[in-house]
């Protein structure tokens, strides 16, 4: 990093990651290896080294299909105006659909397949089919335990909220 | 960069899992562990870099407890850890998903110090095998310490006036 550089960057913005914006920042990065740090690391970087080759692509794969679903369940989730209890519904959403593709059918393997394939062409979105087709299919995928497990946790998000506005205060007595 | 409880969420819900799918269990619960801490205390401090709402890399801080090096002990921001995700190790996919993860965290570790008002001074110890990182970041090198295992300590000082 240069020090310089980066100080300049404070004194204009006060926000050193907008040098992130500038063209070259990111090309500048030619470290090939890895970056962990910290004792706590270890134990990560020990494990990650005794994966196979085929259990990386696997998790590879995971990470690529859920790059894919999460924005798109995100964007579902956010249309059904949930409010204050949006980040507890979303995780409880994105906890179910991940149990859910775990094992999937062979129908959505090739689908999944497919999907990422679709993905990786980096067509405008408008011209991603199987996209489209993603909302429908994680709304097929959740149970009607599912949709009422997540009306619950939206409904107590909901009412924790109305109580804590309840509790207002007692304001100071008026002069008069 | 997001500080919230969806760090938490994001551990178990999707690196936890995945990693212990692959066929070995427990292998981040200290993660885990330290972002339950960092709701409890206030010095800690846990981000996750989220591209796509996935995390793609996680940084802790300690923003109070630990000093500098050097003779005068200035306060800094002490890196508790700082990972990529795997898809992320060049050293493991070739090419990565994204690039430049561990350079951002470092950079927003340097922004918490100057919002603390330390300056910039950050430090850590590199695990071995990313020690060139660090000297390739223009981190100056304490050597190894004893205390930490034996891994290289590294320390910013402040940004140059």
């Amino acid at each position: 990093m240069d020090d310089k550089r980066l100080a300049e960057q404070l004194a204009k913005t006060g926000n050193l990651l907008d040098v992130t914006y500038e063209d070259g920042w990111w090309e500048v990065d030619d470290w090939d290896g890895p970056i962990e740090a910290g004792v706590l690391a270890k134990p990560y970087a020990a494990y990650l080294e005794s994966l196979t080759l085929e259990q990386h692509r696997f998790l590879r794969r995971r990470m690529r299909l859920f790059s894919i679903l999460l924005p798109e369940l995100k964007g579902w989730l956010q249309s059904w105006e949930l409010g204050r209890s949006f980040e507890s519904v979303y995780a409880e959403a994105k906890r179910r659909i991940y149990e859910h593709l775990i094992q999937p059918t062979p129908e959505q393997t090739d689908w999944i397949t497919a999907l990422i394939a679709e993905d990786d062409q980096q067509l405008p979105m408008e011209e991603r089919s199987l996209r489209s087709q993603v909302v429908p299919m994680l709304s097929s995928l959740f149970t009607q335990e599912d949709r009422q497990a997540l009306a619950d946790i939206a409904a107590q998000g909901m009412a924790q909220g109305v109580l804590q506005m309840v509790q207002v205060e007692t304001p100071p007595p008026i002069a008069v | 960069m997001v500080r919230d409880e969806r760090h938490l969420h994001d551990v178990e819900t999707f690196w936890q899992p995945i990693l212990t799918e692959v066929g070995q269990p427990d292998p981040v619960w200290k993660c885990d562990y330290k972002l339950r801490q960092s709701q409890q205390r206030d010095s800690y401090e846990a981000y996750s870099l989220d591209v796509d709402d996935l995390s793609q890399g996680l940084l802790f801080l300690e923003t109070q407890r630990y000093r500098s090096q050097q003779a005068q002990r200035f306060p800094l921001v002490y890196v508790e850890m700082l990972v990529t995700a795997p898809w992320n190790r060049i050293d493991i996919e070739q090419p990565p998903w994204l690039k430049g993860v561990g350079r951002l965290l470092l950079l927003f570790s340097r922004q918490r110090s100057a919002e603390l008002g330390y300056g910039g001074r950050v430090a850590l110890h590199s695990l071995p095998s990313a020690e060139g990182f660090y000297h390739a970041q223009g981190m100056p090198d304490y050597g190894p310490d004893p205390e930490k295992d034996g891994l290289v300590y590294f320390e910013y000082s402040t940004f140059p006036v």
